[in-house]
């Protein structure tokens, strides 16, 4: 071995990290190499600088954390062992396997949510209003057979009519018979209508045809069977 | 060997909760690994999370340490660079401050002048030598530490940083030249041939 490859191997032989021959040779070799005991004292001091230079000492806060940690991590496994009675089976509860628990919790969610829209269901019967029945009418029987998502509704002065009371209502004002009755509404009816459908009220339209006016009445048109 | 059986011992009873045996392998092993956090990040305050960090993983998975794979102090220094790693890397990616300099070493050396002659003298050479490490690449300081500090071998070195020993070796030669000239004014009293 040359100087250079001494020199390569002499932190490892100040470490004892060389095979023992290996280490045998190199100090045969530092007998008699000035140059090379130089290099090996300079490590050496340097190795003694190094040691001198301690790190601050370990603050008393990191012990402090450090056990802290630890009672703290075995403090809740071993609250967990200990109980006893209600509050083991309560704990025993939770150490449920895993995939058990997971179908568990999918049937509770999905139990929730079949619950929710049963009661959301009955929530909107609970608000569905009966709409009121058509009126009767050959009118309206006649427009619903034409028309059948035109449904009539008739106001009078009184309120909303119902099916069954307007046109008796309406008939006894005129003074008419049933069946005369029934004509001037199916006339009326037809007029008011299509005059409220294109836009014209009715008194306009009835002017233009000649046409008693109803007064205490009008008519509403409304697309669709919902209001 | 007989030195791990004992660590074994310790951290079963430490797994089973038991505060004395941890304690005892806490004592044995916290200045190491802290000064081997702290030589490698330079702060008190981040060695000491470091330190903690380590210790934190024997607490909770005592199970990661396989004492065929090495020493407890093995361990702990693995866990403790993958820590330090981390934070060197985010020092590296959020640096606005250049890391403290030999000159600052130097001036906290001299602050120290109010104490007699020889505790200055062994304040500034250690100021010094701490500077002389700092200014080491990380892998060089890296090695310097668990070999001098931590008293490591070379194959434990090797499997806390995860490569051959030869690598080691190179590693520490090439600190070892680094240190020894920039502390040549510190060390020159001292390099005189034994007669």
């Amino acid at each position: 071995m040359n100087c250079h490859e001494i020199i390569s191997q002499l932190g490892a032989l100040l470490d004892q990290e060389l095979e023992q021959a290996q280490a045998s040779m190199m100090r045969r070799h530092l007998g008699h190499c000035i140059e090379c005991q130089v290099e090996l004292e300079r490590l050496r001091a340097l190795k003694a600088a190094l040691q001198n230079a301690g790190p601050p000492a370990v603050s008393a806060r990191l012990d402090e954390r450090v056990m802290a940690t630890f009672r703290m991590q075995h403090g809740r496994a071993s609250a967990i062992s200990k109980v006893s009675g209600w509050r083991a089976w309560i704990f025993n509860s939770f150490a449920i396997p895993k995939p058990a628990l997971s179908l568990i919790v999918a049937l509770l969610i999905g139990t929730a949510a079949l619950a929710y829209k049963a009661g959301e269901i009955a929530g909107l019967r609970s608000q569905v209003v009966t709409p009121p029945a058509p009126i009767y009418s050959p009118v309206v029987a006649t427009r619903q057979a034409i028309e059948p998502a035109h449904v009539v509704y008739i106001k009078t002065p009184g309120g909303c009519s119902r099916s069954n009371s307007l046109p008796s209502a309406m008939l006894a004002q005129k003074g008419s018979t049933k069946s005369a009755g029934a004509q001037a509404a199916v006339s009326q009816f037809e007029t008011q209508a299509s005059a409220s459908e294109a836009g014209i009220d009715y008194t306009t339209r009835a002017a233009l045809e000649n046409l008693e006016p109803v007064k205490d009445a009008s008519v509403r048109v409304i697309k669709g069977e919902n209001r | 060997m007989a030195s791990s059986l004992a660590d074994q011992e310790l951290l079963a009873a430490a797994a089973r909760g038991d505060q004395a045996a941890f304690s005892q392998l806490y004592q044995r092993y916290r200045n190491r690994v802290y000064g081997f956090a702290y030589r490698m990040l330079g702060t008190q305050e981040v060695a000491e999370d470091v330190t903690h960090e380590a210790f934190l993983a024997l607490i909770r998975q005592p199970e990661r340490y396989q004492a065929e794979r090495g020493s407890l102090l093995t361990f702990l220094c693995a866990v403790a660079r993958n820590h330090i790693y981390q934070h060197l890397r985010h020092q590296e990616r959020y640096a606005t401050e250049p890391v403290e300099t030999s000159d600052e070493y130097e001036e906290a050396g001299v602050r120290y002048s109010f104490d007699p002659l020889n505790d200055l003298l062994e304040r500034e050479l250690a100021a010094v030598v701490e500077a002389a490490l700092a200014r080491l690449p990380v892998a060089q300081r890296e090695a310097v530490t668990l070999r001098e500090y931590q008293e490591l071998s070379y194959e434990e070195i090797a499997t806390v940083i995860g490569a051959d020993t030869n690598v080691v070796k190179a590693r520490l030669y090439r600190a070892r030249q680094a240190l020894a000239k920039r502390l040549a004014p510190y060390l020159n009293q001292e390099t005189a041939p034994r007669a």
